[in-house]
């Protein structure tokens, strides 16, 4: 199926033998002509968490959207090297662009769930919207879905209320509930306890290492120890001298926590800089 | 020792300064509450003395029968018989009725090829209808008379109609485009992120929550348009009786005033007070309507 060769240096070590869910073969994102992110190559494992490091202004936001070419919003993107899901360019003509965003969804930073609708359908937004009107489906998919987000037992009894009635947390795994009932078979989480308080970030985290079993997660995030709590591999990017985001090191997250090859890696875990 | 003498010289000079600046600050505070005081009742006093000029003069006409007769001519015996203002309002009401419907579908669609499509030709079809918000009405009203009366040799409600478009389209179209635009765009992200087709998030996310606020520019839009005089009145001619078809002439609410003040009786002209109060209560009416849509929208 895949015709793109391992990339030895970039692939976490015991995860050789593992076919990648996604590959990245020296992926460029430019904005008009100037790349924001430079050459990146790294395989993201099947049914683990894969978290993207790094200090401000390395890309790894950049790098994110690119893997669902949300990135293609902003004018004049593009990207060039290749970014594979399962062997396929998702750049190529094979996928749609819409099915490929079935495919590979994605929460953002800040919860952003339909303020016109309930919290039901909120859920099942995505299953409408490809034209799923089967009542008895998407019944069943509210319940699976907002139990893998782990709020169906906070939410069961006012599915009908508007999802703004929820906090800021439970609105956040609403977010994740509507990624989730598209079954997506990867999902790019943007920063998403960014804007939570300490006890939604917990539920959150703990929320990720459940949500392995269905998909495959990767993960943008600020905060080190969360790196180090939830994912299972790590890709650590920094800005170069063009200020454009490189790839330093990519390997599981206990030698990039622990046993760090890359200077530049040693010094940021440390915290002096960043 | 010395660094703590040269911190506390340093913390009292800003200090010092903190406490200068803010009376500063606060001399000036009083002198711009005095000016916005002032504009305020510039912007009141005439508005209040119009109202009550309205009220005193005009109130004493408001009557069943004025709003269920037709204009009458006075006799000799009976100088004070001008009737009521029934087909006035039954021709407003098509007109802009009419308008209405030709404008808001039309205004809406544009708004949404707007705000969809960020070329170089949407920007400028955005330009052209900013440059038709800022034109006097009495412009499209000669262009009206100009294009249809004079061609047809003849006066329908309709003209108004397209004339009133005019006015509406472009006002309901920046209204729409804004609100629109107020939409988050991460909605628009989460929509996409889902799979969805962009014109599904479009229809599907962004308009509904636009809603409120589409139909608040539309009010608005509408409470200008009803007391618009100058597009109609070259073009719908005029109708002594209650007239449901906008193919005939028509009478109006501004027109009937523009009637009375030209050629009407002295007891017609006093009348004017009258129908101009209807009218106001009219323009109030839609503007307060225009603003609950907009509460709501807040609130959300």
């Amino acid at each position: 199926m895949s015709d793109i060769q391992p990339t030895s240096t970039h692939t976490a070590g015991d995860q050789r033998t593992v076919t990648p869910k996604m590959r990245l073969t020296d992926t460029t994102v430019l904005f008009n002509g100037k790349a924001a992110v430079k050459n990146i190559s790294f395989d993201i494992a099947e049914h683990q968490v894969t978290a993207l490091i790094g200090p401000s202004g390395s890309g790894k936001t950049t790098l994110l959207r690119a893997m669902n070419r949300l990135h293609e919003l902003t004018k004049n993107a593009t990207v060039t090297g290749q970014i594979a899901l399962d062997g396929t360019n998702i750049y190529g003509k094979e996928i749609p662009l819409t099915v490929l965003r079935s495919r590979i969804g994605m929460v953002f930073q800040r919860p952003n769930p339909f303020p016109t609708m309930t919290i039901a359908e909120n859920v099942v937004a995505g299953l409408k919207f490809i034209g799923m009107n089967d009542k008895k489906f998407l019944e069943e998919s509210v319940e699976r879905s907002l139990t893998a987000a782990a709020l169906w037992d906070a939410v069961k009894d006012r599915l009908n209320a508007p999802a703004g009635t929820l906090s800021g947390g439970e609105q956040q795994r609403l977010c994740v509930a509507r990624a989730l009932a598209v079954e997506p078979e990867v999902i790019l989480m943007d920063e998403p306890t960014a804007s939570l308080d300490p006890i939604s970030t917990q539920q959150i985290e703990d929320l990720m290492s459940s949500l392995k079993q269905f998909t495959t997660v990767v993960i943008v995030t600020h905060n080190m120890q969360q790196a180090n709590r939830i994912s299972d591999n790590c890709a650590f990017l920094l800005m170069d001298d063009d200020r454009a985001g490189q790839l330093i090191e990519f390997d599981t997250t206990d030698k990039i926590f622990n046993n760090p090859k890359d200077p530049r890696t040693v010094d940021y875990i440390a915290g002096r800089f960043g | 020792m010395s660094t703590t003498t040269l911190e506390n010289n340093a913390r009292e000079l800003i200090r010092n300064k903190a406490t200068a600046s803010y009376k500063k600050r606060e001399r000036w505070s009083k002198v711009y509450t005095g000016f916005i005081a002032l504009a305020l009742a510039i912007a009141i006093v005439p508005l209040a003395s119009i109202i009550n000029d309205l009220l005193g003069r005009g109130l004493r006409f408001i009557t069943w029968g004025f709003f269920t007769q037709n204009v009458a001519q006075p006799s000799l015996m009976h100088p004070q018989d001008v009737g009521g203002i029934a087909n006035a309002i039954s021709g407003s009401a098509i007109i802009v009725g009419l308008a209405v419907a030709i404008s808001v579908p039309l205004a809406i669609f544009l708004a949404i090829a707007i705000f969809e499509f960020k070329n170089r030709f949407m920007k400028w079809v955005l330009l052209i209808v900013e440059i038709f918000v800022g034109l006097p009405s009495v412009v499209f009203g000669v262009f009206a008379f100009v294009a249809l009366v004079l061609v047809s040799k003849q006066f329908h409600a309709y003209y108004g109609s397209l004339a009133l478009c005019f006015i509406m389209v472009p006002v309901s179209t920046v209204n729409s485009v804004a609100a629109l635009r107020s939409v988050p765009s991460t909605l628009n992200e989460a929509g996409l992120s889902l799979g969805a087709r962009p014109s599904r998030v479009m229809f599907r996310v962004i308009f509904p929550v636009a809603l409120p606020r589409i139909m608040t520019g539309i009010f608005l839009a509408l409470s200008r348009t009803v007391g618009e005089t100058a597009p109609v009145l070259f073009v719908v001619g005029n109708n002594l009786f209650v007239n449901w078809n906008l193919n005939k002439q028509a009478a109006t609410l501004p027109g009937t005033i523009w009637n009375n003040l030209n050629q009407g009786s002295p007891y017609g002209q006093l009348e004017c007070w009258g129908i101009a109060l209807v009218l106001i209560a009219f323009v109030f009416f839609f503007n307060i309507l225009g603003r609950l849509f907009l509460a709501r929208a807040e609130k959300k």
